[in-house]
């Protein structure tokens, strides 16, 4: 299977407070294409940094990532055409109503007007939008704004998925839909990187996983192979048991 | 009411608004540059008693006009970041020069019909038929001043996204500090050695001092000031 992305050795060195920290250190693994590939870690563990390094808002201080094989150094163009990214804390702006916001990030994206018709009709069906689509954007609950942002992160037909706990803060029937949607489009050939806290939303969508901790990659394989070596039966178990032996 | 939610809220308020220091900005420096520069013009102005109503007006046009011109582009800037927005603008194919020239253009759109609607005003409410007459050099005037706003905004912007978005109080405040360090009305020596540095280099001095002179031997001659 042909690896959708690469990364090698990725460090990224922040400042606070006249301090310089790490938040990730020498993080190396592959996601191949058209699976979805979990990535877990506790709070603070550099997850959003490098979600942030791979769709290009940040840039790393050492270290290389290829995405189907452009690199994030050198060739931005051709990787923003086929990446797109939604995350619990994504936000349009709270003047405009869901259509109005689409409409704009896919005319962003080189749409033409009957396009962006169409794909917003799709769109709006597949999310279920239909009911608020000409809300504004700051009148909508949780589960509509997410729910709209997933629309917004389909619209240029992306080749690669970055999902930061999608879910987060999300009703558990609105979370069903979501988790299914990641899983309808996963299945029409998006490969996906997806970060959750919900440990059994994990095991339930993802093919592979790697764990982080402060800011380096402590285990990556497939959820049977790495419940199996730490002796756990579920990945909630295999999470704990990995905090534990890190903080020991 | 309740006397404690009241303390509770007040409490949080004062809390948050001494977390950024720059908050000072709105208390202290607004009030007191607004005292220089209207104090310096009064001070030059005293010596042309005459046309003192026809500039005070046309300043406070180009003083809102630039204004208007930079922080509009910077605010709206602001606003993507206040949103929540502004990531998922990064994430898209917009270049920077993109994002940049089409606030600079939308500033210029609103910010021109704003000094339009001025300068009617200022025709027919209070007879300054002086815009009419010479409006070519206005125009040109607005143009450059159009530009060196612009240019401001870019520079504001950019600090803000470098400094964070706790100097977003630049955005409505380096307009009216550059007007006051460019000095067109009061002495180089007013100001202490830094700011006089600062002022000598500043780009936009030699447009206020451009218009000081043009006020003070052509444009606001008595003949020319025909105030209906």
């Amino acid at each position: 299977m042909k690896q959708a992305v690469v990364i090698e050795k990725i460090s990224r060195k922040f400042k606070r407070s006249k301090k310089e920290f790490f938040a990730l250190k020498d993080v190396s693994f592959e996601i191949k294409e058209g699976e979805i590939f979990g990535l877990l870690g506790p709070n603070g563990s550099g997850k959003t940094t490098l979600i942030n390094i791979l769709t290009m808002v940040l840039k790393p201080t050492t270290g290389d990532a290829k995405i189907f094989d452009h690199d994030i150094l050198n060739e931005r163009n051709q990787i923003i055409k086929i990446i797109n990214s939604a995350s619990g804390e994504s936000q349009f702006h709270y003047f405009l109503t869901v259509r109005e916001n689409l409409e704009f990030f896919a005319r962003v994206y080189g749409l033409n007007k009957e396009q962006i018709k169409k794909k917003i009709a799709f769109l709006s069906k597949k999310f279920e939008l239909e009911e608020f689509i000409d809300q504004r954007f700051g009148w909508l609950s949780s589960g509509q704004r997410m729910r709209s942002v997933l629309a917004k992160s389909l619209i240029n037909d992306p080749k690669l998925l970055m999902l930061d706990e999608p879910t987060l803060g999300l009703d558990p029937d609105i979370s069903i839909k979501v988790r299914k949607l990641i899983s309808e489009i996963n299945k029409s050939g998006v490969t996906i990187l997806f970060t959750s806290h919900y440990m059994p939303e994990v095991e339930q969508l993802c093919d592979r996983i790697a764990f982080i901790y402060k800011g380096k990659i402590i285990d990556v394989g497939t959820i049977k192979e790495v419940k199996k070596r730490v002796g756990q039966e579920t990945l909630e178990g295999y999470f704990v048991e990995m905090m534990k032996n890190e903080s020991e | 009411m309740n006397l404690n939610r009241i303390l509770a809220l007040l409490k949080r308020d004062n809390t948050i608004m001494n977390r950024s220091k720059w908050r000072i900005v709105e208390w202290i420096y607004f009030p007191l540059s607004s005292l220089f520069i209207w104090g310096f013009f009064s001070i030059f102005a005293r010596q042309y008693a005459a046309q003192i109503a026809i500039m005070v007006l046309i300043i406070q046009i180009y003083f809102e006009f630039s204004q208007l011109a930079q922080s509009t582009a910077t605010q709206q800037m602001m606003e993507d970041v206040w949103s929540g927005s502004f990531r998922e603008l990064l994430l898209t194919p917009i270049t920077s020069l993109e994002y940049v020239f089409s606030r600079i253009i939308h500033s210029g759109i609103r910010s021109l019909a704003t000094l339009a609607i001025l300068f009617v005003g200022a025709f027919t409410l209070f007879g300054v038929n002086l815009l009419v007459e010479n409006i070519l050099f206005f125009l040109s005037v607005a143009a450059l001043t159009f530009l060196g706003s612009a240019a401001v905004s870019v520079i504001v912007s950019s600090l803000i996204l470098t400094l964070g978005r706790e100097f977003g109080f630049l955005s409505w405040s380096s307009t009216q500090l550059l007007i006051l360090l460019s000095a067109p009305f009061f002495r180089l020596r007013f100001f202490p050695r830094l700011c006089s540095t600062f002022r000598t280099s500043c780009p936009t001095r030699g447009f206020s001092r451009a218009s000081g002179n043009s006020l003070r031997e052509e444009l606001f001659a008595p003949h020319v000031c025909n105030i209906r």
